[in-house]
């Protein structure tokens, strides 16, 4: 394996139809923000659903409708306890409110839609991630695997990946400063070389200065320069393999 | 050729595809639709250059999140859903029971250890059945069955049937789901709670034993009885399962064996909470009705003579493969 697929988090997966798709996994941050928004949608549930079995518990308009109501409200606090990630994460959308607002959504580690099963079993067994507090277990399962797979993810072989559709427009605002003109490098470089500084210089516009120069210089072999100067060609070069 | 070339050249295509895979997800109907699969392969093909080329992130990055929306619309989630998914469990829980007969021979065992070690408690020495109860459960059991407790039945209020059958869905339910997750760990959450059942349960039978009306109690519990203790220890058997995958992983990585363990116990994952369900039904409906005493004992054999015949039997034609 090449040393930058042991560093990057990317996923690659080939389908049947013989070509490889990139997935990336979710960072636990933004698993748990998600988490959050959803706690606060399903107390926020349980606060009607509490408000409107009262009211109907006091009231007690129909003789014996007290018995109904609260068994009414024990079935749908079981359902919505059990069910509430489930429904939305084997919807087509595949993800629960709160990780559709993070960009998130559970795919299989082949990165194919959800069905029911999947989506029953990773949620049954977030009874033990979520354990002791904090989604400790959970936590430290995720840290073991490379695709970030709690214990439900790895009984129902799901992933949850970022899910931006509209990553391609990282492009629109443009990649480097427009003065710079695209250069061949001075030596053959391998394909993997050439890789990364394509990379670069499509996303140097992503990083501070300070990281940008930190980068290329580890590379003043090959520009044969430091600092900005060193940048400003490593860009180049990136701009020239891409372009030609 | 350049990228950009390559992208002029292919970018009209690129677009109408988008465009389908739109309407597809919306489910509007095109007759352009049925071209999906070809063109899906195409953009295949497109991405695979642009990866070889290196055409970098941008390009790639747009064609791999299309190609993964348009297989999302073409390749539906496996497995049934619904009534088929029922006929097909119907036969393949049983026979998965059969096939891990020794996990529920162990969580039976796990089981009615303590809980007949509590009935016999009642006998011997009651300490260990006030060491598990509190005053509260015991005055509950008191007032339910207790020897002085009039035979008339409970439940007379409008609506109560139906508000404990909720309620032991709730709970019973729970409490079935939280001990197949709980095996997932090293087997100890399936364990422990199978044990607990046969201790708390136990001590309650044991003090209705000790101190209460047994013929009230067992005309109560008789008709349940067998959905709901089988389908709580299928719930243990199926956590264990689930843990073993995780102490004893075998020939394969421990996330391989969780999956393939998810997968073969999945038929008691769902056939065990299922019947816990069931049981919920008859304790809700069936248990505290007026039908005489000698009646409702007869249901409970039958219930329990039907659900092992069920699980002995049933789903023996057919196999898995199929």
């Amino acid at each position: 394996m090449p040393v930058a697929e042991k560093l990057d988090t990317l996923q690659r997966v080939e389908l049947g139809e013989g070509v490889e798709v990139e997935l990336l996994p979710a960072s636990p941050l933004s698993r748990g923000m998600a988490w959050l928004i959803d706690a606060v949608v399903l107390i926020a549930a349980f606060i009607v659903l509490g408000i409107l079995t009262a009211i109907i518990g006091f009231t007690g308009m129909i003789d014996g409708m007290g018995g109904i109501a609260s068994g009414i409200g024990f079935l749908l606090v079981f359902a919505i306890l059990w069910g509430y990630h489930v429904v939305f994460e084997a919807s087509r959308r595949g993800a629960t409110p709160g990780k559709r607002a993070l960009g998130l959504r559970v795919v299989t580690t082949g990165g194919a839609r959800v069905g029911w099963t999947p989506a029953i079993l990773r949620n049954l067994l977030r009874v033990v991630d979520s354990m002791p507090v904090a989604y400790l277990t959970g936590i430290c399962a995720a840290m073991m695997n490379r695709k970030f797979q709690r214990l439900g993810d790895l009984v129902a072989g799901t992933v949850v990946i970022y899910d931006r559709r509209d990553r391609h427009q990282l492009g629109i605002v443009p990649v480097v400063p427009l003065a710079i003109l695209p250069q061949p490098p001075p030596v053959a470089l391998t394909r993997e070389e050439r890789q990364a500084l394509i990379r670069f210089a499509e996303r140097a516009v992503l990083w501070s200065d300070g990281r940008r120069q930190e980068i290329a210089n580890q590379v003043s072999d090959l520009t044969g320069t430091t600092g900005l100067d060193g940048v400003v060609r490593l860009a180049a070069m990136g701009l020239w393999l891409r372009d030609s | 050729m350049t990228q950009q070339r390559f992208e002029q050249e292919s970018e009209a295509r690129w677009r109408d595809l988008e465009n389908l895979v739109q309407a597809a997800e919306q489910r509007r109907f095109m007759a352009e639709l049925e071209t999906l699969p070809s063109r899906f392969r195409q953009l295949c093909a497109d991405l695979s250059l642009a990866q070889h080329r290196m055409y970098g992130a941008r390009l790639c990055g747009r064609l791999n999140a299309l190609v993964i929306r348009t297989r999302n619309v073409l390749v539906t989630p496996q497995g049934s859903s619904g009534a088929a998914g029922l006929v097909r469990l119907w036969g393949a829980f049983p026979r998965t029971l059969r096939r891990e007969w020794r996990l529920f021979w162990l969580s039976m065992l796990l089981f009615w250890v303590p809980f007949l070690a509590m009935i016999a408690a009642a006998y011997y020495d009651q300490r260990w059945i006030f060491a598990v109860l509190g005053e509260e459960d015991m005055r509950s059991l008191d007032g339910m069955y207790g020897r002085d407790t009039p035979t008339e039945f409970l439940r007379e209020e409008f609506g109560s049937d139906f508000a404990m059958f909720a309620f032991y869905i709730y709970n019973n339910v729970g409490i079935g789901l939280r001990t197949i997750a709980g095996g997932a760990l090293a087997t100890i959450g399936a364990v422990f709670t199978t044990a607990a059942q046969g201790v708390i349960l136990g001590a309650m039978f044991g003090y209705v034993h000790y101190a209460g009306n047994l013929e009230r109690f067992y005309t109560f519990v008789a008709g349940h009885s067998a959905p709901e203790l089988l389908g709580l220890i299928i719930c243990g058997a199926a956590g264990i399962r689930l843990g073993l995958a995780v102490i004893k992983p075998g020939m394969l990585s421990r996330a391989d064996a969780l999956r393939v363990a998810g997968r073969e116990a999945l038929p008691m994952i769902y056939g065990g909470p299922l019947m816990v369900l069931g049981a919920a039904f008859i304790e809700g409906f069936w248990s505290a009705s007026a039908a005489p005493p000698p009646v409702k004992h007869m249901v409970g054999i039958v219930v329990w003579v039907l659900v092992a015949g069920y699980l002995l039997l049933a789903g023996r034609r057919e196999t898995d493969a199929a």
